[in-house]
């Protein structure tokens, strides 16, 4: 199996380091989740084949390359490129697709994670797809091999079905069978020994007009802070007969 | 002698291609620059069974919401064979004045490359200004084909919408729902996806009157992933949940946890958690709500010890009643919650249980 | 550097602080001891002043105060045996950052918990904050990311109580307990007046300080024991000849004073490379820990979990209660050693020595996890959190049918020549006794863990005895009974095997001395005076 992935780096959701007025790139950053997901499948179906992944961002989103390299990558190319900086989902759909053509065009599978956790949009993987020409499966939970076919399990629309997975197609998924994958001192060593390639605007053959902010279609007006709030009553435990009787009554279906 | 004049310029000297205008000079001259595209159009997400399909809600909002624009007349795109016709007046009481009805007899099932031929060349015949579909699991891979064919920008998951002058504004919550963007789209149509529920169905009309266009097509040659089997479907028919129990890091023990789970079997309210307990491996990650999680929205939604950072926020928000029982006056989950209690999770839930018991008895004992 | 320290007094109403009574009190008298005592009062003070007029009241009156965090404790330190509880909870916040020529320090309300300063210090904003000294906070903001290089485990615990009980957590193998990062503290004294301590600034005249209010002044005597500093120890009341006075209020658990402010000195951050190795048996495991301390390697620490630990973790992760998703480790029924070394330039130098290491005590580079990205490095703590959370669970289990039955764990540390005396002595009681039992924790440092898994209230008895003749063993070889956790309520008993009674009526007359009507979290390490 030839399979490319492409996967994305993220702030670690679990830590809360938002500024209000800007997508904060402090603190820690992961390895998207859902990538995680997808450099499993990777692995599990590499076989005899092999494993290059991709990534598009700042320099220090090789972190996340490497930890691909550490899981079961074989290579890894980085575009990285400050032309890049602010690419919506055409953009980076559109640089992808060049570098995958360029460099890596004779593939079986592209795997990749359904969400960001950061933009959250979700449409890479489809428009991906549309720039490559390929089939599109969205939302898999599961990949495997059976009786000579890749089979994906979709859940669409909330309904679950088994897919024969075309060749040459992009598989996104939104769930794995193993989150917390943890590579040895061994996969750290070999790790380091394999290459991460680093692609910028001219090796991908690209206008300046083409990719970053200026090759994209949307722009950002205006960033604010979500307000969830609500109004909303305070109780302390002390009055517990108050506080249990509204528990409850709103259970039970008096809205309040 | 008769003057030689170019015919794109009212310029009376000859310029025989020496022209000294700039192009900007002549878009402006001429209006150029103008946007000639009108309408907003909505692609209707049909749902196929039995007999006549059904509209999706989704689709209702959208037509609604395009409709209280005000600005530009609605188009609405629906796929399908001939029963689609009949879904028509629904359509127009919503909002839409146009119905294109894409049709082909062996369209059925949602079929991309299809559906994203279809929908491409209705938007390049009525040139829409917007086009706007529901962020369901079909309408957002219906819109990046579409957007990626067409060369326009897409703004996925939009909460809000404005148009000023034809310009149409997206507000969609960002980076696990702390954040707000509003983002404007270059090129026209500007397409968004928008999140079901976002916007009411309001002022339907009844007997409302349009105009159904037939959209004949044919099916594009196009690989797509053949179905094998359905998956134990029981599974995905379950109900909305309409009762929850969400259990965070402040539930503080197994013990308690324990006590969380014979609370939501007895008030038949489902257990949830928050990342951090699914992180300890106390549930699992199924039962997890939030951003890395499943979206929730019922009718309640009791927060045990949760903190309520944002990435849980996005998945429990839009829940009707939110109460929490926080130790911590200051926790996040205090700011949107309907009932807030402060004090121990554990004391809370033993009361509780205690409670129910006296109530199960005096219920036991008025039957007897 | 003077011998003499100026006590200061403070205005504050007593009428005015928040108080909690009835049903709402019941959260305050237990910690994670489970020890469950009884209390009339719970008083939240907001700010220092209202720590003083709580203190000045009670003392005034001879009414018990136990002095109350985040109650994370394992000894019973914050349950109260009557009168008072004073919660410092709500001074908890992050004040400022000063610079000296040790490099930065964050100064704090005593209540922030340590999971709270490593948020504040890992989002590298501070706003809000002060500076201490002059653009202090701009500087550290363009310093790069800082943290307390103490790592106790429980981080919800709140930093005055670290500081109270000097702490300490896997990392003292190689940069030592809480007392060495406290540069300040305030310290409101059991009469209410408060001192003000930086380090370095103060010195015992030999075994004495004068402590002066206004005109008068009153001598205080320093205890004479020899504190036992060659082991990992939080067993009585540290003195020294000529010591600095903050020591004293280190690690004493909170019997001489509150402390109500902090300063604790940060440093830079750096990447770090934890590594979780798996052997086929305890006896390599152990060899291998004997063998990494021996070598020339910058580790920061190391911890074991001997095989019944790793069976315990696995069964519960296997019964789904647990540690859902750990994956399997790559050895069956292993035991595991976790050591974190820096990961920089000489990475690849480690790892070909590690490759020798591990492979001649039964292991291998491939017979590892490791980690180096922040997240994956969370994990690993949660892992090394494992083993006492799995017996946590199977005592909380038990307990359902023999509600008599606590958690029965060791908290000895020895030093390293007497390592395999210990250990064999401790396996040797252990079989003979049939109990079952997991060996955990700190073994780098001399301070393994060990946790017996009781059934029953026979069981329970044997155990009583057990800990006792393990605990004897310990002081004979050197060590201490309370390496980290402290005395509290529960292990007074083991004070008398490390101290004479002589030494103990010396650290009861300097309590006597700051404390004379004996309210200051009463029954905490030391018994009142008859």
């Amino acid at each position: 199996m030839r399979i490319l992935l492409m996967v994305k780096q993220v702030p670690d959701t679990n830590t809360n380091l938002l500024d209000e007025s800007k997508f904060s790139r402090k603190g820690p950053m992961v390895l998207n989740p859902q990538c995680e997901y997808a450099l499993d499948a990777a692995a599990a179906l590499k076989g005899d084949g092999r494993v290059v992944a991709f990534t598009m961002g700042p320099s220090k989103a090789r972190h996340a390359l490497f930890r691909c390299l550490e899981l079961g990558a074989d290579l890894a190319y980085h575009l990285c490129d400050s032309d890049f900086a602010g690419s919506d989902v055409w953009a980076t759909a559109n640089t992808l697709s060049k570098a995958i053509m360029e460099f890596e065009p004779e593939f079986d599978i592209i795997l990749c994670g359904g969400h960001a956790a950061d933009a959250e949009t979700g449409l890479l993987p489809t428009m991906l797809a549309a720039a490559l020409g390929i089939p599109v499966i969205n939302r898999c939970r599961g990949i495997r091999y059976e009786g000579g076919s890749l089979i994906a399990n979709r859940e669409r629309n909330g309904i679950p079905s088994e897919l024969i997975v075309p060749s040459k197609s992009l598989v996104s998924m939104i769930q794995g069978s193993n989150v917390h994958r943890l590579p040895s001192l061994k996969d750290l060593q070999d790790a380091r020994a394999k290459q991460i390639k680093t692609l910028d605007r001219g090796s991908l053959g690209l206008r300046k007009d083409e990719c970053g902010a200026s090759g994209s279609f949307t722009k950002v007006d205006a960033v604010f802070a979500a307000d969830h709030s609500r109004e909303g009553i305070e109780l302390v435990l002390d009055d517990t007969d108050t506080a249990l009787d509204l528990v409850i009554d709103v259970f039970q279906g008096d809205e309040r | 002698m008769k003057e030689e004049s170019c015919s794109t310029c009212p310029s009376k000297s000859a310029c025989a291609g020496g022209c000294e205008r700039s192009d900007a000079e002549m878009a402006e001259m001429y209006d150029l620059d103008a946007d000639t595209t009108e309408g907003h159009m909505v692609w209707v997400e049909l749902e196929h069974g039995e007999g006549v399909p059904k509209v999706s809600e989704v689709s209702l909002e959208l037509l609604s919401k395009a409709k209280r624009f005000g600005d530009q007349r609605v188009i609405a795109v629906a796929f399908g064979r001939e029963s689609v016709r009949e879904i028509a007046p629904v359509l127009y009481s919503h909002g839409a004045d146009t119905v294109y009805h894409v049709r082909n007899p062996s369209l059925i099932d949602f079929h991309l490359p299809t559906f994203a031929h279809g929908l491409t060349t209705v938007v390049e015949r009525v040139r829409p200004n917007t086009l706007l579909m529901g962020a369901t699991d079909l309408g957002m891979e219906l819109a990046a084909t579409v957007a990626w064919q067409l060369k326009v920008g897409l703004t996925a998951d939009c909460t809000g919408l404005d148009i000023e002058r034809g310009v149409l504004r997206m507000t969609r919550p960002t980076f696990g729902g702390n954040l707000m963007a509003t983002i404007v789209s270059e090129g026209r149509p500007q397409m968004a996806t928008v999140r079901p529920g976002a916007f009411p169905v309001e002022e339907i009309e009844e007997g409302r009157r349009g105009t159904l266009i037939n959209w004949p097509i044919k099916m594009v040659e196009g690989t797509v992933a053949e179905q094998v089997s359905d998956v134990d479907v029981q599974d995905c028919a379950s109900e909305p949940t309409e009762l929850i129990i969400s259990v965070g890091a402040g539930i503080g023990n197994l013990r308690n946890l324990e006590l969380a789970k014979e609370a939501a079997e007895r008030l038949g309210a489902e257990l949830a958690c928050s990342r951090s307990v699914v992180e300890k491996g106390w549930m699992e990650q199924t039962s997890q709500i939030g951003q890395t999680g499943r979206s929730v929205s019922p009718r309640v939604y009791l927060a045990l010890g949760v903190s309520g950072a944002a990435q849980h926020q996005v998945g429990m928000s839009r829940s009707k009643n939110i109460i929490a029982v926080n130790n911590d006056p200051e926790a996040n989950i205090h700011q949107i919650a309907n009932v807030s209690i402060i004090g121990d999770v554990g004391e809370f839930l033993k009361r509780l249980l205690e409670r129910l018991d006296r109530l199960d008895r005096a219920n036991g004992a008025s039957e007897a | 550097m003077s011998d003499r320290l100026k006590v200061v007094s403070l205005d504050a109403d007593f009428n005015h602080i928040r108080a909690l009574s009835g049903d709402a009190v019941l959260p305050y008298l237990q910690d994670e001891s489970k020890l469950r005592g009884s209390a009339s009062l719970v008083l939240l003070p907001k700010n220092e002043g209202e720590v003083a007029a709580i203190m000045r009241e009670a003392s005034s009156k001879g009414i018990s105060v136990t002095v109350s965090a985040h109650r994370t404790g394992v000894v019973g330190g914050a349950v109260p045996s009557e009168g008072w509880v004073m919660s410092l909870e709500g001074i908890d916040v992050p004040i400022g950052v000063g610079r000296d020529d040790l490099g930065f320090y964050i100064q704090s309300g005593p209540c922030l918990s340590l999971r709270k300063l490593e948020d504040l210090l890992s989002s590298e904003r501070f706003d809000g904050l002060r500076d201490l000294t002059s653009s202090a906070v701009e500087e550290l903001k363009g310093s790069g990311r800082h943290i307390l290089l103490v790592d106790p485990t429980e981080t919800n615990a709140s930093l005055g109580a670290n500081v109270a009980c000097n702490s300490s957590g896997a990392k003292s193998y190689r940069y030592g307990p809480m007392r060495d990062w406290v540069r300040r503290i305030r310290v409101v004294l059991p009469d209410g007046r408060l001192l003000d301590l930086t380090r370095g600034e103060h010195r015992a005249r030999a075994y004495s300080i004068v402590i002066e209010d206004g005109d008068s002044e009153k001598i205080l005597d320093i205890p004479s024991h020899r504190f036992n500093r060659d082991v990992k120890n939080s067993a009585g009341i540290y003195a020294e000849e000529g010591m600095d006075p903050i020591d004293l209020f280190i690690g004493s658990e909170g019997i001489l004073g509150t402390i109500t402010l902090l300063e604790l000195r940060l440093v830079p951050w750096r990447r770090t490379l934890s590594s979780m190795a798996f052997f086929p048996d305890d006896c390599s495991a152990i060899g291998f820990v004997r063998a990494l301390r021996s070598i020339d390697m910058p580790i920061d620490l190391i911890e074991y979990i001997d095989s019944n630990g790793m069976r315990l973790v696995l069964r519960s992760r296997d019964e789904g209660s647990l540690f859902h998703g750990m994956p399997d480790p790559p050895i069956r029924s292993p035991s595991a050693v976790i050591f974190d070394l820096p990961y920089d330039e000489r990475v690849d130098e480690f790892l070909n020595d590690l490759d020798g290491l591990l492979s001649s005590h039964g292991s291998s580079l491939s017979h590892t996890w490791c980690a180096h990205e922040e997240r994956e490095r969370g994990r690993f703590r949660s892992l090394r959190h494992a083993v006492p959370e799995a017996v946590f669970a199977y005592i909380a289990n038990r307990k359902l049918s023999h509600p008599g039955i606590h958690k029965m764990g060791t908290d000895m540390s020895v030093p390293q020549d007497g390592m395999g005396e210990m250990l064999k002595h401790h396996l040797g009681v252990l079989k003979e006794s049939g109990l079952e039992y997991v060996m955990f924790g700190h073994l780098g440092d001399g301070h393994p863990h060990i946790e017996l898994l009781i059934d029953d209230m026979h069981q329970f008895a044997v155990a009583e005895g057990v800990l006792r003749e393990l605990a004897s063993k310990v002081v004979e070889l050197g060590g201490s009974t309370m390496a980290e956790h402290g005395t509290g309520r529960l292990k007074k008993e083991f004070l008398r095997l490390m101290y004479s009674e002589s030494d103990l009526e010396e650290m009861v007359r300097l309590k006597k001395a700051l404390d004379p009507a004996w309210v200051l979290n009463p029954g905490v390490m030391l018994e009142a005076p008859e």
